[in-house]
């Protein structure tokens, strides 16, 4: 037994030319097991869960959503939400809006959340190319003055920094629209988003700990900021105003396309939300008559991307009585029960809009 | 013992090849900037 042991360990410890083939052999299967085993079908099926890095990693989080809700045939309607983090944190629970729901319209419907960090209309397109066609029901869709003041050229950046592991021909012609460089594509899923695989070597660990479940809402862990700090921040929540004349065209033409596909199956109904802002920020970046013209401009323009039947634009923050003390910074609803009323309203909005109660274009509020 | 010897060598394979995919990774990681993003409030 003691000199079976001695030739395992030096078979373990001494260099060898087998060991250095078979170490090679190693390293190269396990990036074939990756470029043949990940594909979108794992991430969104068995390994939803698995290719996150933690419960805040919610781009890793949405990708999975997205291609498990893009393989579900769900039986029942759908409401698909999908926003930014100013969405994600105003919006209660999945199951509270399914009962509001159930309550307003006496039909069973099916929740998804697609919410996440600074999310595009570029990348609203991406995630409808995954999710397009696969339900009948409603997708919420959030307007923000920061997408409608984008400069197309920083699709050059995302582009090339893609947040998602997400296939989208969509976004590619977006890139094309805004004349940037089209990344290459290899046509393999694993290959195509290498980086966003290789900055998460942490869920190799996930094998071990099990699945991970995204927090659905992130505000609650924030501390209350400072006066200084409220300050940056409306300031930041307030830059969109320095380019919005200038993109506000192009702009509206991503939201007019992304309407034009998301309604062209008929099976689906379109309801714009505003973004909610504190009007305590509100305050320090409209004080101008200036500032004041540009925040009329667009609040007129969102309203008008509601054109055609099937599409609705809602602004939700006076129906859900939102006040400064509901917020924890110039955007992020931090209160549950500002929260319940923004769902209570919301809830409303969608139920006239499956009636056909609703005019197109009409802000409800 | 040429058993327990190549017993070694694979066990010696299978450790250094998965640090090797970990290296390379990391290396192409940093090489081509891949990162997580975050979100900044403020």
């Amino acid at each position: 037994m003691r000199m079976w042991l001695g030739e395992f360990v030096w078979g373990a410890t001494k260099p060898s030319l087998p060991a250095l083939a078979g170490s090679i052999l190693v390293a190269v299967a396990l990036f074939a097991g990756c470029i043949f085993s990940i594909t979108p079908e794992l991430v969104g099926g068995a390994g939803r869960g698995y290719f996150v890095r933690n419960d805040e990693d919610h781009y890793a989080g949405l990708t999975a959503e997205a291609l498990h809700l893009g393989r579900t045939v769900p039986n029942a309607p759908s409401v698909v939400l999908i926003g930014a983090s100013s969405t994600r944190e105003a919006f209660s629970t999945k199951a509270e809006l399914e009962r509001l729901l159930l309550e307003e319209t006496g039909e069973s419907f099916a929740v998804y959340n697609l919410t996440s960090d600074g999310i595009t209309h570029w990348e609203v397109g991406a995630l409808w190319d995954i999710i397009g066609g696969k339900f009948p029901g409603m997708i919420v869709v959030e307007v923000s003055p920061l997408n409608l003041s984008r400069n197309p050229a920083d699709l050059e950046d995302m582009g090339r920094d893609w947040r998602f592991a997400l296939d989208s021909p969509s976004f590619t012609e977006e890139l094309r629209i805004a004349g940037v460089d089209i990344p290459e594509r290899t046509g393999n899923y694993f290959l195509d988003h290498r980086r966003f695989f290789l900055a998460r070597p942490v869920v190799l660990l996930n094998l071990l700990r099990g699945p991970i479940a995204i927090k659905p809402h992130r505000a609650e862990e924030w501390r209350t900021v400072s006066g200084a700090e409220f300050e940056r921040a409306a300031a930041r929540t307030g830059r969109w105003r320095e380019t919005y004349r200038a993109n506000r065209e192009a702009n509206v033409a991503v939201y007019d396309r992304l309407t034009a596909r998301m309604t062209a199956g008929a099976e689906v109904k379109v309801l714009l939300v505003n973004s909610t802002r504190n009007p305590a920020a509100d305050a320090l970046n409209f004080a101008t008559d200036e500032h004041r013209a540009l925040l009329d401009a667009y609040e007129a323009d969102a309203e008008r991307l509601a054109r055609g039947p099937g599409i609705d634009y809602a602004d939700l923050r006076d129906e859900a009585a939102l006040t400064p003390s509901d917020f924890v910074d110039a955007s992020h609803i931090k209160s549950p029960e500002a929260r319940s009323r923004y769902t209570r309203a919301l809830a409303k909005h969608l139920a006239a809009l499956w009636r056909g109660d609703s005019e197109p274009g009409r802000a409800r509020s | 013992m040429r058993a327990a010897r190549w017993a070694g060598i694979a066990v010696q394979a299978i450790v250094i090849g998965t640090l090797l995919f970990l290296a390379v990774g990391n290396l192409v990681a940093i090489e081509s900037g891949a990162r997580i993003f975050r979100y900044q409030a403020f």
